[in-house]
């Protein structure tokens, strides 16, 4: 069984029982159950670095851990905290099964991360979509919520189906879901005579994976869904399982496929390049925020999708990389937006901010301009780092494409910076001090100019685990 | 005599029709039905598979998609409540506060 | 770790405007003369460079490098040479001008300006002085942000739109710039095995003729997109208008230049061949340029626009001087972008003191200024004349030079720019008198003369101007290893090292000793 390499999952799941049981005994003490809840990560995230450099394959070859692995687990971890903080301020009164959600979403995307066998993959996706949608259904009153609770639910559920279906078809071709064995039998059989199956396969799986990463054209829930859940849950959204949706492609495309590259860069590359300019583009009229970080957040699944074109070990360091960062951009904004409100999210809204709270409006700016792509940010060095793995292996087009992409999302991303300062508001408001969302927002910035200054630390610990 | 293949492509019909049937139908019940028909007919494929390989994987792979589908359905309807007391409706076209 | 002087001069102004977060933004006056102090403390340590930079020596001195991101091979690479130096000390002398220009102009948000002054100046100091691709940059492109909020929070009526024109122009430029350097960077990894981002190294590298066809047009758009070379220049005009006056200033003083500094220091360096085979073309841009500029400069209303038009005309003559190719041109060509930062800037400062007083830039809303304020016609007589190319005045060395440049590259081309000088004369001295001559109108009766504080502004721009009119020496035996340096690297892929022993003589000597009729020491 090799039982101890799941540890950290074990850890949440008995966490996630407490949690249940305290909100049983206790209802509705927010701060208290939170607490516990991020006890029991801190806890999870112990044991998994001290097991940082232990790989091993358990569960009868359903799970494979390895150090980079584990480094998704950190970006999970991240994204649990400062969404378990952004909770504190945001949610008044909701009950505590919301936490238990966020630890069971947890538990889904970290054996998303880990799993290497296709059947185990899907089912740590369905853990995690039906986690998220607790989350995102949390405000079940709302109307808005209620309906981007179904829309969430109904793709979730259509992509999955995909998925599942080619699972089924590879399993079908292959007699086995499990990656590595396919690998090897690619590896040692080629595609003489079953190339028409594995492009069906392919089409099928990728149609499910775009899904989950808000790729062209399967991003239609991305925009309501954000503009309707509540912004902590949004930002936690567009970090965690976003990475995990990257982990599967990783997983699935990058590993299981690996043998012959061919039969899917070329969907890859299209998706890729389709999805940044659509992205950026839609974003452009836009007057909502949280609809235009939705946008934003398909261009940059459209940018991370050019490291997986380019087929290299950079390409796996980029997307670690990329993703640790872009999680720390989205808390940032949406600590921002939920300080001002969810239903105040137009752009009007945040005319004059500059004047009424300098600083929130000085660091949504910065969050805005990491977005971007300006140097000394983050925003920066995690793009260059997935552009510079596409001309590693001259895929030049692409890389003039990102940066251009990065010259008309200034536009939009800009375009807040212009609401903030150079606007006037047309009734002022003080922001009242929320004193967890302001830490988010700090920590955020923190790491934002530590990723996008000094990011040689956190490049060798990335590229040690490959 | 039915072959595999036969089964496959009662599969594959089966699955576009309730793919189709999720873009195009309007009663969230409907939709839900729909799903339904997507998970259990990739099941088809699996009981030929386990007819003609005779592997016994196929059929539990069959038992957890059945769990997964009534889990679906469970949190489907959920919702499907919940939208009736908010809304009054389960049609989708009339959801329209979010435009998508 | 020890810091050197260069790292210091670079990050200096971000460190002082750390403090800046914990001023009070009530109290204008202290904001802007802890800026001001700022900058010429700045400007000071920046003349330190200047004592104790070895004059006549090739290559790059101060140089240093400290470890940034190593895994890639990136590091943080400063040196100067010349051409560098003089650019660095361009840019702290306008800052600090900028800043003591600003007191009365600046009207709301103080606190948020004195930090985007600041921190654009460690930004332009830094394009100058990086020796890494990446580094480079990351400056490059962190200019953009300060120089976007300086238009957009206090520019004019359409500020909204000619800083979202300004930034979208240059990020397009720059993900052309920023792919060159990667396709650059993993060339070299393939024929040393290296990855470095180090440009003394990437110097080394001999380019194949049709890859380095590509990144040098790579290059040269991003960079022709900063001078601006004449197709893309129409973000410069809007910006030029919409910006503040302290903006106006830098933007045609310093960020301007930063397009030619990368031809002279990226560009050419790394593509020589390159560079020959498509100096034709930008010959031909730069010529059009003179000659449309001049043309819009006729045409304006706007005083603003005409100065801004009149830069365009302005690069046009740099640009058509770098590629020359000959030591006339090139050394021609860095002088006149001191010079052009010089005369333009303080005709930049002109338009705004005139705006301060009037609140319109309307050219024919003026006349007879001689009459109201004297001293200041007279200020701004010598700074046209220095902008059209007087004798005597530091216009006149830099146009002279690169006609003389011109003349050798090609003669055809020379024949253009004169028609251009011709025009310039033309606009400006019209501009002049309709705005300074005639009858005084009535509008314009009270004016006050220039204060003391405008005039510490012009002063020391019309010192430069004489000084470098008069004696052009010592600047131009400043940039002469940088420009010989430059065509060494370009001719040598030429076979004509003939040509530079002949060329690399003591050019400022032979300038002085036409203009002052003496010999220089």
């Amino acid at each position: 069984m090799n039982a101890h390499i799941l540890l950290p999952e074990i850890i949440l799941s008995i966490t996630a029982a407490l949690v249940l049981i305290i909100e049983f005994l206790t209802p509705r003490r927010l701060q208290f159950i939170g607490t516990v809840t991020i006890l029991g990560i801190l806890l999870a995230l112990f044991y998994d670095l001290s097991m940082f450099r232990n790989a091993g394959i358990g569960f009868y070859g359903m799970v494979k851990v390895g150090p980079f692995d584990r480094m998704f687990d950190l970006i999970f971890f991240i994204g649990a905290i400062l969404l378990i903080l952004l909770s504190f301020d945001y949610f008044v009164e909701i009950s505590g099964e919301f936490y238990f959600f966020l630890i069971t979403s947890l538990i889904g995307m970290m054996l998303l991360a880990k799993s290497s066998d296709l059947f185990m993959l899907f089912l740590s996706l369905e853990t995690l979509s039906f986690s998220l949608l607790g989350l995102i259904g949390i405000l079940k009153r709302k109307e808005f919520v209620a309906e981007a609770t179904l829309k969430y639910f109904v793709l979730a559920a259509f992509s999955s189906a995909f998925f599942l279906f080619g699972i089924i078809l590879t399993y079908v071709i292959f007699q086995t879901t499990n990656i590595s064995e396919i690998s090897n039998k690619l590896f040692a059989a080629g595609l003489t005579g079953i190339k028409p199956g594995i492009i069906v396969t392919l089409v099928l799986l990728t149609v499910g994976l775009a899904f989950k990463i808000a790729a062209i054209p399967f991003h239609m829930w991305t925009p309501d869904v954000y503009e309707g859940a509540p912004a902590p849950v949004v930002a936690f959204l567009s970090a965690g399982p976003k990475a995990a949706g990257f982990a599967i492609i990783l997983k699935t495309l990058l590993s299981g496929y690996q043998a012959h590259p061919e039969i899917w860069k070329g969907i890859v590359t299209y998706l890729a390049v389709f999805t940044m300019f659509w992205g950026n583009l839609a974003a452009l009229k836009t007057r909502n925020l949280k609809r235009m970080l939705a946008y934003s957040t398909i261009a940059h699944a459209g940018y991370v999708l050019v490291a997986i074109v380019s087929v290299n070990q950079e390409a796996y360091a980029a997307i670690v990389f990329y993703m640790l960062s872009y999680t720390f951009m989205v808390f940032g904004a949406f600590a921002i937006i939920s300080m001002i409100g969810d239903s105040h999210s137009n752009l009007e809204d945040y005319a004059g901010l500059s004047r009424t709270s300098p600083l929130l409006a000085f660091m949504m700016a910065i969050f805005m301009i990491s977005m971007t792509g300006i140097p000394t940010t983050s925003g920066f060095i995690s793009k260059f780092y997935v552009f510079m793995s596409a001309a590693k292996t001259n895929h030049i087009w692409l890389v003039i494409f990102g940066f251009i992409n990065g010259a008309i999302s200034a536009y939009y991303y800009l375009r807040v910076v212009v609401y903030m300062y150079m606007m006037d508001a047309r009734e002022e408001h003080a922001v009242p001090y929320f004193p967890f969302l302001r830490s988010v927002m700090w920590i955020a910035v923190i790491f934002i100019f530590y990723l996008g200054l000094f990011p040689q630390k956190v490049f060798e610990i990335i590229v040690s685990t490959l | 005599m039915l072959g595999f293949g036969d089964y496959l492509l009662v599969s594959v019909i089966l699955f576009f029709v309730g793919a189709i049937g999720v873009i195009f139908r309007r009663n969230l019940i409907y939709i839900l039905m729909s799903l339904e028909i997507m998970l259990n007919s990739i099941n088809i494929t699996l009981i030929g598979l386990a007819r003609y390989s005779r592997d016994t994987n196929p059929q539990v792979l069959i038992l957890f998609i059945l769990v997964v589908a009534a889990v679906e359905v469970a949190v489907g309807l959920g919702i499907a409540i919940n939208l009736m007391r908010v809304k009054g409706t389960v049609d989708v076209d009339l959801f329209k506060s979010l435009k998508g | 770790m020890k810091l050197d002087l260069l790292s210091l001069v670079i990050i200096f102004p971000i460190i002082g405007a750390i403090p800046v977060f914990f001023m009070s933004p009530k109290n204008k006056k202290v904001l802007f003369d802890y800026t001001l102090l700022m900058t010429l403390v700045e400007f000071l340590l920046s003349l330190f460079l200047l004592k104790g930079f070895k004059f006549g020596l090739y290559g790059f001195q101060y140089e240093h490098v400290y470890k940034w991101i190593p895994s890639i091979g990136a590091s943080f690479h400063v040196g100067i040479d010349g051409m560098s130096l003089i650019l660095i000390l361009l840019t702290t002398f306008l800052t600090a001008l900028g800043i003591l220009s600003s007191y009365n102009y600046i009207t709301h948000k103080a606190k948020e300006y004195v930090i985007v002054m600041l921190l654009m100046e460690t930004g332009m100091i830094g394009v100058f002085a990086s020796l890494d691709l990446l580094l480079f940059y990351l400056f490059w492109e962190l200019m953009l942000i300060p120089m976007y909020f300086l238009i957009g929070i206090w520019g004019h009526e359409r500020r909204v739109y000619a800083a979202f024109k300004f930034v979208i122009y240059t990020m397009a430029g720059s993900a052309l710039l920023i792919t060159g350097i990667l396709v650059l960077y993993f060339y070299n990894h393939s024929v040393t095995g290296v990855y470095t981002f180090d440009l003394l190294k990437l110097y080394r590298l001999n380019v194949p003729y049709d890859l380095a066809k590509k990144l040098f047009l790579a290059f040269a758009i991003a960079f022709a997109i900063k001078v601006p070379i004449f197709p893309f220049h129409t973000w410069l005009p809007d910006a030029h208008v919409e910006a503040p006056t302290a903006g106006s200033v830098l933007l045609a003083g310093v960020l301007l230049k930063m397009g030619i500094y990368g031809f002279l220091r990226f560009a050419f360096p790394l593509f020589p061949k390159a560079a020959i085979h498509y100096a034709p073309l930008f010959m031909a841009l730069g010529i059009v340029g003179i000659i449309y500029g001049a043309f819009m400069s006729w045409v304006q209303k706007d005083l603003k626009k005409l100065v801004a038009y009149s830069s365009v005309a302005h690069l046009g003559f740099i640009v058509l001087g770098i590629f020359t190719f000959n030591m006339y041109g090139t050394q021609g060509a860095v002088i006149q972008m001191v010079n052009h930062g010089l005369s333009t800037g303080a005709l930049f400062f002109i338009v705004g003191m005139l705006y301060e007083r009037r609140h319109t830039r309307l050219i024919e809303e003026f006349g007879g200024l001689a009459k109201v304020m004297p001293v200041f016609s007279v200020i701004f007589g010598i700074v046209m004349l220095s902008s059209i190319g007087l004798p005597g005045l530091n216009g006149f060395i830099g146009e002279f030079l690169v006609m003389l440049g011109a003349f050798k590259a090609s003669k055809f081309a020379a024949y253009f720019a004169v028609v251009g000088i011709i025009f310039a004369a033309v606009y400006m001295l019209t501009m002049f008198q309709r705005v300074v001559f005639l009858k005084v109108k009535e509008k314009n009766l009270g004016l006050p003369d220039i204060s003391l504080r405008e005039f510490f502004v012009l002063a020391p721009i019309l010192l430069f101007i004489f000084w470098i009119g008069i004696y052009p020496k010592p600047y131009l035996k400043m940039t002469e290893p940088t420009s010989s340096a430059v065509i060494m690297q370009i001719k040598s892929t030429q076979n004509a090292e003939k040509e530079i022993k002949m060329l690399t003589g003591p050019v400022g000597e032979e300038i002085s000793l036409k203009i002052t009729g003496r010999k220089a020491r």
